[in-house]
Order: C-alpha cells, then sequence, then structure tokens
C-alpha cells in the first residue's frame, strides 16, 4: 500500500468533494485525512489516502481529472507520495499565540511579517486575511503561529511591533488562549 | 483555529472599549511581623512585603503583554494594622504607615490598603491608636489606603464608631486641606466588608486568608455599554430582558480576562489564585463609564427615574454572567458608582439630576456605596455619621456589603469643584440634606444585629 497526497483546487461548485470522493471510492483509495478551504469562490483541498497495492498515482490522477471533466467542473489535480518530515530533532516545545495586523493594505504586508518569523524559526499555523471594515484597502491578517519556548518573547514582540511602525500597521500579538477563554466555555 | 468573530471582537474589545483588568491585588498576611518591638516590626514588614511584591509590577506587566491586556494597577493588600499592631500608640501607627508606604513605593504599586481595623463590636486600644493617626497617617504618605468596618448584619452597627469616624473624616481632610482633603479619598468606611477585596480604598487581607494571595479586579464598563448599543442598533426595539441577556455575556467575557491574566500571575509568582471581583470599575476617561451604560439604556442620565431599576438590573446581570467565568468568585463583585471617579456620574450629579438622597437609593442595589462624594467643607460631624449610618443600615438590613467615602473638601462649599488627581478624578460639591442629627449620632452604643442575624 502506498500512502499519497492528492491536491485539487479550482474553481468552487457543488459537488467537487463528492466527484473525487466517489472517484477514489471507486478505486479502493482510502482517504486517511482531508481538508478544504473557499477563497474567493476558489476551492483548494487536500486529501491524504492509501492506494491499493498494483494501482499506479498516474491512474487515479487520469481518473479523477475525466470524473471532474465530465461534471464539466474546472480543478486541477495534483498527486505525490507521502513524505514524513524525516527530522531526527524533536520538535521545539512551543506556544500558541496569535499575531493581528491591521491598517491600510500595501503589497509588502505578509512578507516583511512571514520574514520575522521566519527568522525566528518560528511556524504559521494558520493565515488568514479578513476585512474589519467595508473600506477597500483596509487589512487585517490574522497570523496563529507556534513560538518555540526559546523565543524571547519581548524581544520578539518588540521586532513585530517595530515592522509594524515602519509600514504604518497596527501589529498585535497575544497569547491564544485569551481569545478562546473570551468566546468559549472550556476550563482555563 | 479561531473564528473571524472571535478575533475581531477580543481585538475590539481591546482598542475601543477599555477592556483591561483593572487591579491585580497581591495579598500579603502581616499576622507573623507583629512585635511589640517597632523596628523589628518594621524590618519583619519590609523584609516580607519585599520578599514577595518585589517581582509583583513585572510579572503583571508580563503577563499583561503575553495576553495584550494591560493591567492598569497593580496593588498590594495586608492584614488590618489595627490587629497587626494591636500594641501600638497613635504616633507608632503613624510610623506604622510611612513604613508601609515606603515598602509600596519601593514594589512600585500605586496603592497599599489595609491600614484599617475591624470595629463593629468594639474598639480595642491599638484600633482606637490607628484611628487617631489617620489624619496624619494618611497626610503623609501617598499610597496608603485605610478602611474601618463599623457594621455587620450578623453583629449590628457600632455606633460609637460611627461618631468617632464622624469627627476622623473632618481631620483627615482638614490634614490634607491644601489638597482638596485627598486623604478622604484614601479612607472608606465598611458595613461587611469582604475580606479579599482587591480594589482600593477597600482593600485588605482579612483573617482566614492565605498567607499570600493573588486577587483580581475587573473592569469593563465600556464594554458593557457597547454591547448594549450594537444590540440596540441590531434590534432598536431591545427588550430590558434581551439588554440582561447582552450585559450578562459581556460580564462573561470581562471576567473571564481577570481569571486568565490573575490565574497566570499567580502561577508565575508561585502564589494561589484568590477571587476574581465582578465589579464593573469605572474610570474618569469618556467610554469607560458605569453612568453612560444607563443612558444606553434610555435614560436621559443617572439620577433620573429609574435609575434604580436599571443599577438592579446592571448588578445583577454582571454578578450571573461573571459567576460562571470565574472559579472563585469575591470581592465586592458588582457595578461601582463613584461620583468623581467616572465622568458620566460627576455630570449628573453636576446638573442637578443626581443628589446624595438619590445616591444613597442606588446604593441599596449596587456593590458598596457613597463613594466619591465630594460634600461641603462645612459639614458637621453628626451629618456625616448620619449620613455613615444610613448607608451602614442599608448593609445590614440588607446583607450586603455598603461604604462610605465621602470628602468634606475644606475650605470650598456646593458648586465649587474638588480634584484629587489620575483615577481619583474631580467632582463639583453637592449638597448634604439638612437637619441635625447630632443627639442622634451621641446617643452612641450599637445598633443591635437584625433578627435575620440568627440563622444557626
Amino acid at each position: 500500500m502506498e500512502t499519497v497526497v492528492i491536491s485539487v483546487i479550482g474553481l468552487d461548485c457543488p459537488g467537487v468533494v463528492y466527484t473525487v470522493a466517489e472517484t477514489l471510492a471507486q478505486a479502493n483509495v482510502n482517504i486517511e485525512a482531508m481538508t478544504q478551504t473557499i477563497l474567493q469562490g476558489q476551492f483548494a483541498s487536500i486529501f491524504v489516502a492509501t492506494l491499493p497495492d498494483g494501482v499506479e498515482q498516474a491512474r487515479i490522477k487520469e481518473q479523477t481529472e475525466a470524473a471532474i471533466a465530465r461534471r464539466n467542473m474546472h480543478l486541477t489535480v495534483h498527486i505525490h507520495a507521502f513524505e514524513q518530515n524525516v527530522s531526527d530533532k524533536e520538535p521545539e516545545e512551543s506556544e500558541p499565540f496569535v499575531i493581528t495586523v491591521t491598517g491600510r493594505d500595501r503589497p509588502n504586508v505578509i512578507a516583511s511579517i512571514s520574514k520575522i518569523l521566519f527568522d525566528h524559526a518560528v511556524n504559521i499555523e494558520s493565515l488568514k486575511a479578513m476585512l474589519p471594515t467595508p473600506e477597500e484597502d483596509a487589512c487585517l491578517l490574522v497570523f496563529e503561529i507556534a513560538l518555540p519556548v526559546s523565543v524571547d518573547r519581548n524581544a520578539f514582540r518588540l521586532t513585530l511591533l517595530g515592522k509594524g511602525e515602519e509600514l504604518g500597521l497596527e501589529v498585535s500579538i497575544q497569547h491564544r488562549d485569551i481569545f478562546e477563554a473570551l468566546h468559549r466555555i472550556s476550563t482555563i | 483555529m479561531l473564528t473571524e468573530h472571535e478575533v475581531l471582537s477580543t481585538l475590539n474589545m481591546l482598542r475601543n472599549e477599555h477592556l483591561d483588568v483593572r487591579t491585580v491585588t497581591l495579598g500579603i498576611n502581616l499576622f507573623d511581623c507583629a512585635s511589640h518591638d517597632f523596628d523589628m516590626f518594621a524590618y519583619k514588614v519590609r523584609a516580607k512585603i519585599n520578599k514577595y511584591a518585589s517581582a509583583l509590577v513585572s510579572v503583571c506587566n508580563e503577563v499583561g503583554a503575553c495576553y495584550g491586556i494591560p493591567v492598569v494597577n497593580k496593588r498590594i493588600s495586608v492584614s488590618p494594622i489595627g490587629v497587626v499592631g494591636a500594641s501600638f500608640s497613635r504616633d507608632q501607627m503613624v510610623k506604622a504607615c510611612r513604613v508601609l508606604d515606603e515598602s509600596a513605593k519601593l514594589a512600585g504599586v500605586d496603592f497599599l490598603g489595609g491600614f484599617g481595623c475591624l470595629v463593629e463590636k468594639g474598639i480595642t486600644p491599638g484600633e482606637r491608636a490607628l484611628i487617631d493617626s489617620l489624619p496624619e497617617a494618611l497626610a503623609v504618605t501617598d499610597r496608603i489606603c485605610s478602611s474601618i468596618n463599623v457594621g455587620s448584619s450578623r453583629c449590628g452597627i457600632n455606633m460609637d464608631a460611627v461618631d468617632l469616624m464622624g469627627h476622623t473624616i473632618l481631620d483627615v481632610a482638614a490634614a490634607t486641606a491644601d489638597r482638596d482633603g485627598i486623604g478622604c479619598a484614601k479612607l472608606v468606611v465598611f458595613t461587611n466588608i469582604p475580606s479579599d477585596v482587591p480594589f482600593m480604598a477597600g482593600a485588605y487581607l482579612g483573617i482566614g486568608e492565605p498567607d499570600v494571595v493573588i486577587n483580581v479586579g475587573v473592569s469593563g464598563p465600556g464594554v458593557v455599554k457597547k454591547a448594549i448599543d450594537r444590540a440596540m442598533e441590531r434590534n432598536p426595539k431591545l427588550t430590558l430582558g434581551e439588554a440582561a441577556e447582552v450585559i450578562k455575556n459581556t460580564a462573561y467575557k470581562v471576567t473571564r480576562v481577570g481569571e486568565i491574566i490573575g490565574r497566570e500571575v499567580a502561577r508565575r509568582l508561585k502564589v494561589p489564585f484568590g477571587v476574581a471581583d465582578l465589579s464593573l470599575a469605572p474610570t474618569p476617561a469618556v467610554g469607560d463609564s458605569v453612568g453612560e451604560i444607563f443612558q444606553s439604556l434610555g435614560l436621559s442620565s443617572i439620577g433620573a427615574p429609574g435609575s434604580t431599576a436599571v443599577l438592579a438590573m446592571l448588578n445583577d446581570a454582571v454578578k450571573k454572567g461573571g459567576s460562571f467565568a470565574s472559579s472563585h468568585v469575591g470581592g465586592l463583585s458588582g457595578a461601582f458608582i463613584p461620583v468623581s471617579e467616572d465622568s458620566s456620574i460627576e455630570a449628573a450629579t453636576r446638573s442637578g439630576a443626581l443628589g446624595l438622597e438619590k445616591l444613597e437609593a442606588l446604593t441599596s442595589v449596587c456593590s458598596v456605596g457613597l463613594d466619591m462624594i465630594a460634600i461641603p467643607g462645612d459639614t458637621p460631624a453628626a451629618a456625616i455619621s448620619g449620613i455613615i449610618a444610613d448607608e451602614m443600615a442599608i448593609g445590614m438590613i440588607n446583607s450586603k456589603t455598603t461604604a462610605v467615602r465621602v470628602i468634606p473638601v475644606p475650605g470650598k462649599g456646593v458648586g465649587e469643584k474638588a480634584s484629587f488627581g489620575g483615577l481619583l478624578g474631580e467632582a463639583y460639591i453637592i449638597p448634604v440634606p439638612g437637619g441635625d442629627s447630632s443627639a442622634f449620632i451621641a446617643h452612641g452604643g450599637r445598633i443591635p444585629a437584625p433578627i435575620h442575624s440568627l440563622k444557626n
């Protein structure tokens, strides 16, 4: 059995997940995990699946593309072998933080902030752009990050705030627990 | 993953609605510092406060930065000094107050509370020395607050203490006459004082409390007001039942902030977390006012007919929302109506919409009492004692905390302005109802405990 990653990206419409899942089921491919999102009408999904012995990746790709074409959907399919993270280093302990960036939209916002994260070896676990107000050029970026415990919180915060000031944007960084504590019923 | 609503609503509360933690108060038991030797007492007090409080401010700032929630005030409460210093003379009490003031300054806290005593059934010599020391002690120190408990639902009201406090308040005002009697802003007379109040001027650490403990006072009148305004925008025909739900939900959020911050500060300081005090504590800043909530609910201002009903509903909804959000609720827990500290309430007293009589009525349903009210400097001691007696009676009969913090502003009369600065704000002096209470106050003795004190 081979584990593969299948990604399907394109124009969203009803029946996309059904078309892909039905094709995989008919080929006895087992879906182990999947996630999907829609962004401004564009559909993107990732499936982690196991192929039965003797079934090739290329064949599954062809069958899925054919099924999509039969239903006049506009999506591209990609498939490749599942790659395990083989680093022998234990992942460093981290804490969940949320960085929010608000202000006037400009081309280099995400690049500037994500560079700071990269420089500190901080992984982005989720990144979303939201529209806080109806104004067209307003932006709100929400980075959910895993902040390694070895990163100096204060220095990291000051670097982010400094960048925000440089770009004329309001940047804040807060432990994720505060968002949950305020809105979800769970033990603190 | 967080939802858009969770992120936007949190940011909005922080940036536009004054959401913060009003106070993290470190309670420190000082009974083990008691000594007949004053120098030994002073040494032990300094050492103990320094041991536990030296990291308080930096830890509160770190935790505040971690969650993006400012901890506005860091404070200390200590055991009632009337008991800790039971053997001290009046002059030694003044010295003790200075020692506490120095320790507060060293720790970097803005106030230290507990220079007080509980005298609801009688006054010991040490407690009398403390009360006698108050005019000088509160004048020569900057950061010390005093609370004197003169009544309780269990014991009745000590009218000798009420009489004494009427005179003492005038003396404290006179001793700080150059600053509009600011000493009185640091002195509050209670009935049913809770042993874990984190808010000033009533904060102290009572008997039965841990050796060291973190108590938290939340904030949030601005958040509640904005939540009501938003709900009204969505539905202009909002009923009061629906408004109460909005207040309840918002109080939950405000209290969760206090709970999470308090727990984390306690964890980092390695001391137990005590209680969250669910009070809506205003500041003089516009948009951070309890009084504005009355306007959002349709009254022209606090003081208009209907105000007591609004305050009752507000106080109850805050308790309902807050009690579910916190593991341990304590302190005063309700809505504060401190006149000089709330721009909208202060404006209502200035315009004549709110007077002392209505304020007294409001205190029957709010969490504390007559708070930060400037009265004429020539108010007789018996009238102040009468005001205290009335307020204590409301607390005693209704089994609730009530308090009086009035400032007879020396040399000033009705309509003149008194300024106390900072969070204490400013207030126009309001009239005290006429009539003579002196013969009543002179009776002294104790008003017996009410029948419902017999609960065993």
